[in-house]
């Protein structure tokens, strides 16, 4: 290192850098703090933002589910659908609908296999044909990645009741005699 | 370390954001849970008769319906008990691997009055299991459903020594007029009805050891035990309720 001091020549053999180059060392922590802060900062940004989603997907998911479970008790395909129809669902995703439980089963944890949540097959009047399904989504959800929510809760649904030809004795009637089955209402919901 | 003070107070910031938020909402969503478990067993209709399903049946009715008129005439749950409980597994089968539950329906005595508690109905469910392992992390073996039904000694005996041993509880109740009844003082074979109000009951929490209450009884099965109850499917099961 030379050093013009005065107009003489100092030679300065002990290391001096300068001005910048003798920070360096007291450089090196600072960066340091601001790489982690940084870091720190931006995982936490992400884990906030994380966090946010799966709050919008409940809040969603909870304004779905009041609709559709009401008090438990769906009286016919014509009250599932105009609560289906009446969803205003824009942000999210989702598959809704009704699944069949069993009763009368001796060995209850025997009777239920295990499904692909977004490809549930869900309940379908024998009587009528009618549909028992709600979505937004038209494409085949079954092979998505990625995370999604699903609730379920028991709900009674009231069908007509169609005395079946096997019995003779009783005449069709007209006054719609029903039966109140229970079901599951299953909702599934996932972001675009 | 102003750095090192902020970041750490960032990354615990970030972990704990929505914990609360997080459990409110599962707590909100069980108890809904629970209330649309119980108002659909409750809304069901059963098949009159021989039946064993809807579809073959002549008749059909509400479950509730059935239950009243079962227990009119004798203040006992007896022709319908097998099918409330086919209802109500079949009912909290969702979530049966994960959860216990019970279903109760009560009839709490007039005050003043010497009659005692009165459980109509007490259908306990309960997953029994092993741990193996050793340390912090264990795995569950050798799980076994058991069911019961109960005949606790009185309500605060079943809340003293079972709910309060349980851990937290999701529970629904509703009130159900159940008609009974009985020979009329006067002379012949009048008979009035009373209208003594019970309150059905479905409560679930999550899976785990049977709790021991402080007294060293038993508190599921055995003749002193708190709750007396009996395995369902073994001979020592009564045929029907025990009322008082």
């Amino acid at each position: 290192m030379i050093l013009v001091i005065n107009e003489k020549v100092v030679i300065n053999k002990k290391g001096f850098i300068g001005p910048i180059g003798d920070d360096i060392p007291s450089l090196i922590p600072l960066i340091f703090a601001l790489v982690l802060f940084f870091g720190v900062f931006s995982y936490s940004l992400n884990e906030f933002d994380r966090h946010n989603t799966v709050f919008d997907r409940s809040v969603e998911s909870s304004k779905i589910t009041a609709e559709m479970r009401s008090a438990a008790y769906i009286q016919g395909h014509d009250s599932f659908q105009k609560v289906c129809d009446s969803l205003g669902i824009k942000k999210l995703k989702y598959r809704a609908g009704l699944v069949e439980l069993k009763i009368g089963e001796e060995k209850i944890e025997d009777v239920y296999e295990t499904v692909n949540v977004l490809d549930i097959q869900f309940y379908k009047d024998p009587e009528t044909g009618q549909d028992f399904r709600c979505t937004n989504v038209e494409e085949d959800a079954s092979s998505r990645s990625g995370d999604y929510v699903v609730v379920q809760y028991p709900i009674a649904l009231q069908t007509t009741k169609i005395w079946s030809e096997s019995n003779p004795d009783m005449a069709r009637t007209l006054d719609s005699k029903f039966a109140v089955r229970p079901m599951v209402l299953v909702i599934v919901l996932w972001a675009y | 370390m102003i750095v090192s003070v902020l970041s750490v107070f960032l990354l615990i910031s970030s972990t704990q954001y929505g914990f609360l938020v997080t459990k409110q909402l599962d707590k909100q969503y069980f108890a809904e849970y629970i209330d649309s478990s119980l108002k659909t067993i409750m809304y069901v209709t059963v098949p009159r008769g021989d039946s064993a399903s809807i579809s073959d049946a002549k008749e059909v009715d509400y479950l509730i319906t059935a239950i009243k008129e079962d227990y009119a005439d004798d203040s006992m749950l007896d022709d319908y008990r097998e099918t409330l409980t086919s209802v109500v597994k079949g009912v909290m089968a969702p979530q049966s691997d994960v959860f216990n539950y019970v279903f109760y329906i009560h009839i709490e005595p007039d005050p003043g009055s010497a009659v005692t508690d009165e459980f109509v109905y007490m259908y306990l469910k309960w997953t029994k299991y092993a741990l193996e392992g050793e340390g912090r992390y264990k795995t569950v073996s050798d799980a076994q459903r058991v069911e019961y039904y109960c005949n606790p000694v009185s309500m605060d005996d079943f809340t003293n020594n079972f709910l309060v041993n349980i851990g937290d509880i999701f529970q629904s109740s509703t009130t159900i007029k159940l008609p009974k009844l009985t020979q009329s003082r006067s002379a012949g074979s009048h008979f009035e009805t009373e209208w003594p109000v019970a309150t059905a009951y479905l409560l679930m929490w999550h899976s785990g050891e049977v709790p021991e209450p402080n007294d060293g009884l038993p508190l599921l099965e055995g003749d002193n035990s708190h709750l007396r109850c009996c395995v369902i499917g073994t001979s020592d099961c009564p045929p029907v309720s025990i009322t008082p």
